[in-house]
């Protein structure tokens, strides 16, 4: 292989390997979504179930 | 395929696939190639603008960390965290490209020189940050935590950032950001550019997703703890 497709080689890994990452951390950030939702969804759930519990949210918006 | 369906995003969304699509062909149609590294140079322009990226993140855990122990608003706590991740995801990228680079014109991936290792170290304390995370349970100790090793760990930015100035390093100098105005021809220096805001609108993009999911995420944490505390009480 000559020199210069080597160069592409290596330059075609490298963007490949760039869209991959940040494709890849997108797919990522959806499905974690999708499951927070579903936990969501069950803690809302158990908290009907509990009406005891204190609802004050821990966090605060600022 | 992400959370938010409103205009802005969807804007937002159209503007970066726009802008990148211009850094695309600039990049392998517009740009010269380089006359000593042939080709692979043409890496160059995601390299330094995902290392920006990775700067600016640390730069947000370092704001978000700093607002937060002021207001101890649970909002910039998730500036930071979001900032750190994304941070984290675009170092592993520029590590892995500098790789990529070092092997055809250095003839090594890696070195231990000063850009590159204080690179790696700042990967190691933002990896760090997020795991410390994990680990504590209580919501207001992890923040203020999280926020103090964020705060810390941002000294480290501006070593990396001057270390080709301060040792004797294999890594290039800066070619654009530089005492005597940049270096680069102008065709190269236009691909840069907006390559790099190609990447600035990416990381805002990105940025609001994951801030979206790290809202949902403290909205989880604070009923599981509330849900324990409640189950310590009967």
């Amino acid at each position: 292989m000559s020199e210069n497709s080597m160069f592409l080689l290596f330059l075609f890994i490298g963007y490949a390997v760039v869209w991959i990452g940040i494709v890849g951390y997108m797919l990522y950030v959806a499905a974690r979504l999708r499951a927070v939702e579903r936990d969501l969804d069950s803690l809302r759930g158990m908290r009907e179930e509990n009406p005891d519990e204190p609802r004050d949210s821990a966090s605060s918006d600022g | 395929m992400l959370a938010g369906g409103s205009r802005s995003i969807w804007g937002l969304t159209a503007a970066t696939f726009i802008a990148m699509s211009a850094a695309i062909y600039m990049i392998f149609m517009y740009a010269p190639m380089e006359r000593v590294q042939g080709n692979i140079q043409r890496l160059f322009y995601a390299h330094m603008s995902m290392a920006w990226i990775a700067y600016l993140s640390f730069f947000m855990v370092f704001v978000g960390g700093a607002i937060y122990l002021a207001r101890r608003s649970a909002k910039w706590d998730r500036i930071a965290r979001s900032a750190a991740t994304i941070g984290v995801v675009f170092t592993t990228l520029v590590l892995i490209t500098g790789c990529l680079w070092g092997t055809r014109v250095w003839g090594a991936c890696w070195t231990w020189d000063a850009r590159l290792t204080t690179t790696l170290i700042l990967w190691f304390i933002y990896v760090g940050y997020l795991m410390l995370r994990g680990y504590i349970q209580e919501p207001q100790s992890r923040r203020r935590l999280a926020a103090i090793v964020g705060i810390a760990g941002f000294v480290v930015v501006p070593i990396n950032f001057l270390s080709v100035y301060w040792w004797r390093t294999l890594h290039p100098a800066p070619t654009v950001l530089r005492a005597d105005g940049p270096t680069l021809p102008p065709p190269m220096l236009a691909t840069l550019l907006v390559t790099v805001f190609a990447f600035t609108l990416l990381y805002v993009l990105l940025m609001r997703h994951q801030m979206a999911l790290e809202r949902l995420i403290d909205e989880v944490d604070d009923m599981q703890f509330q849900l324990l505390l409640t189950e310590r009480k009967l």
